[in-house]
């Protein structure tokens, strides 16, 4: 399934260029609400590509079939999009390869 | 016609938050007229009285009010994500819990008035809210693209419920009309064991090993033992009903010995989960699942030594049932701070994440009141369940009690939270 919105209203003036880590950094603030821990320290974000102000993300959830898959595509995408510069996201939502706890960051629980 | 959001994610679709909610609701009055029911049966049930109406109309007020109703409106939520396909009859599903709720009220209250003709009008309720669910469950199965653990559990749970219908109805018919004579009682102990075995615990098995994993982070830890118990449990429940007439008394204890092992096979499988989780610590509702399965652990047991000892003991025979439902029941108890939390969260905060800070699904209740809950419950299972054992009719009343408060707080905790909106 694939996000794919553009930023209305845009602003003219050029921001400094979005970066991979500041999307990964912004990321960070999006939580799964079941778990408690962000997208980023799950695993569940596969990749993120920048191409001057569109974002790529590719992205799983815990369980195939998650009833929560539109509000978490939502939240990626309005995430990014308050980023400066991000004018437009794809927010790639994928169940391959299937999402397992090894792909957790090892001080997944410290931030709860 | 498929809705845009159907179109987007397959032909799934979650269903409106009052369908599942009703149900929810529903159960959860059963779950305190099934708490009240218990402190006035605690005599009764002290006695080894198993047969005496009290005890029987609380028995349904649980296995029918509290546990199959939960089940219907989590199957209706489950479906879509299990199965990929939502259920086949919305309209049917919205009418059946209109048809089954007053039916199991008007049986209830016919057992216990006495009034056989209240009986067999509410039974007959009751058979036709329950059959027409298990008709859209199976049109619903019917239709899955793919057929795993989950699916066959179901499809035989659904199987098995039409026949706990039918042999209950049966059983209602001859309380009106009496027929039976000697054989009711066996009867009465095959109905218990496939509404009991082959309906709720096939649906608890098929649904918990993708529940579990997913509340504790323990997804790939292999779902072997989870294949054996359905089969066993569903094989032991088809012996039972074949074989109840058995001459031989060996072989009546061949369905007990495979029940036993696919109880077994389930637990080893919840063991499993537990060993494996990601989740440094155990929340409170898995905490209370945990116990939920030592008490079902237990009940099996007992029924193991029932079966191999071969004699009627009452007082045992009450209490082996009596941890069975109330084990399932703490299961589904807490499988509510689970589920009941993350709809309304999904619901009522899901469409503002991104626009304005929501809390996480777990900060929509209190964790002090749940472990109140969660405590009171446990203790008046366990309280309830040796007191039944040793035939204290005052011990069985203070841990019916105990569990009805702890319904209470329970009741009172999902009550608040359906009510949380975003500021």
């Amino acid at each position: 399934m694939s996000g794919d919105t553009t930023r209305v209203g845009a602003p003219s003036a050029s921001p400094a260029p979005v970066t991979r880590e500041d999307v990964r950094r912004a990321l960070r603030g999006v939580i799964d609400p079941e778990v408690g821990v962000d997208i980023v320290t799950l695993g569940l974000v596969y990749d993120v590509e920048v191409d001057g102000g569109t974002v790529t993300v590719t992205f799983t959830l815990t369980t195939p079939g998650c009833p929560l898959r539109s509000v978490m595509d939502r939240a990626v995408s309005a995430t990014l999009y308050a980023l400066p510069g991000v004018d437009h996201v794809n927010a790639n939502l994928v169940w391959e390869p299937r999402w397992h706890p090894g792909m957790m960051e090892n001080d997944a629980w410290r931030q709860r | 016609m498929i809705s845009a959001a159907a179109m987007v994610f397959g032909r799934a679709e979650a269903p409106p938050f009052r369908l599942p909610g009703s149900h929810f609701a529903a159960a959860l009055a059963f779950l305190l007229l099934g708490g009240a029911g218990l402190t006035a049966a605690a005599p009764d049930l002290a006695a080894g009285s198993f047969l005496s109406p009290r005890v029987t109309g609380t028995t349904h007020l649980f296995t029918l009010g509290w546990i199959t109703t939960s089940i219907m409106g989590a199957l209706y939520q489950l479906l879509p994500v299990a199965l990929d396909r939502s259920v086949r009859w919305p309209r049917v599903a919205r009418v059946t819990l209109w048809i089954h709720a007053p039916g199991l009220l008007a049986f209830v209250g016919g057992l216990v008035a006495p009034r056989p003709g209240f009986t067999i009008v509410g039974a007959s309720l009751l058979a036709a809210g329950l059959l027409a669910f298990a008709a859209n469950l199976g049109a619903t199965l019917k239709r899955a693209p793919r057929r795993d653990l989950t699916w066959w559990a179901l499809a035989i749970a659904a199987a098995y419920l039409v026949l706990t219908v039918l042999i209950g109805w049966a059983l209602a018919a001859n309380l009106r009309w009496p027929y039976m004579g000697a054989a009711r009682v066996v009867a009465l102990t095959t109905h218990l064991h496939i509404a009991l075995v082959g309906w709720v615990m096939l649906v608890v098995v098929g649904v918990a090993h993708r529940l579990l994993p997913m509340f504790l982070l323990s997804h790939g830890a292999g779902e072997r033992p989870a294949r054996w118990s359905v089969g066993l449990l569903a094989t032991g429940t088809f012996l039972l009903f074949a074989l109840h007439h058995a001459p031989w008394p060996w072989v009546r204890r061949l369905p007990a010995l495979l029940l036993l092992a696919g109880a077994a096979a389930f637990l080893l499988q919840a063991r499993t989960f537990y060993a494996t989780r990601r989740r440094p610590s155990v929340d409170v509702p898995m905490r209370l699942a945990a116990a939920a399965l030592c008490v079902i652990g237990a009940a099996s047991v007992l029924g193991a030594f029932l079966a191999a000892a071969g004699s009627a003991r009452p007082g045992l025979a009450t209490a082996y049932v009596a941890s069975l439902v109330l084990g399932i029941s703490l299961f589904v108890a807490a499988h509510y701070y689970k589920i009941v939390p993350f709809l309304v969260w999904m619901h009522r905060f899901g469409p503002v994440v991104g626009k304005r800070p929501v809390p996480k699904v777990a900060e929509l209740y209190s964790a002090s009141w749940a472990r109140i809950a969660a405590t009171l419950l446990t203790v008046g299972v366990v309280m309830l369940v040796l007191a039944v054992a040793v035939g204290s009719a005052a011990a069985a009343r203070i841990g019916a009690v105990s569990f009805l408060a702890g319904g209470l707080v329970e009741a009172a905790q999902m009550a608040l939270l359906s009510r949380r909106r975003p500021t």
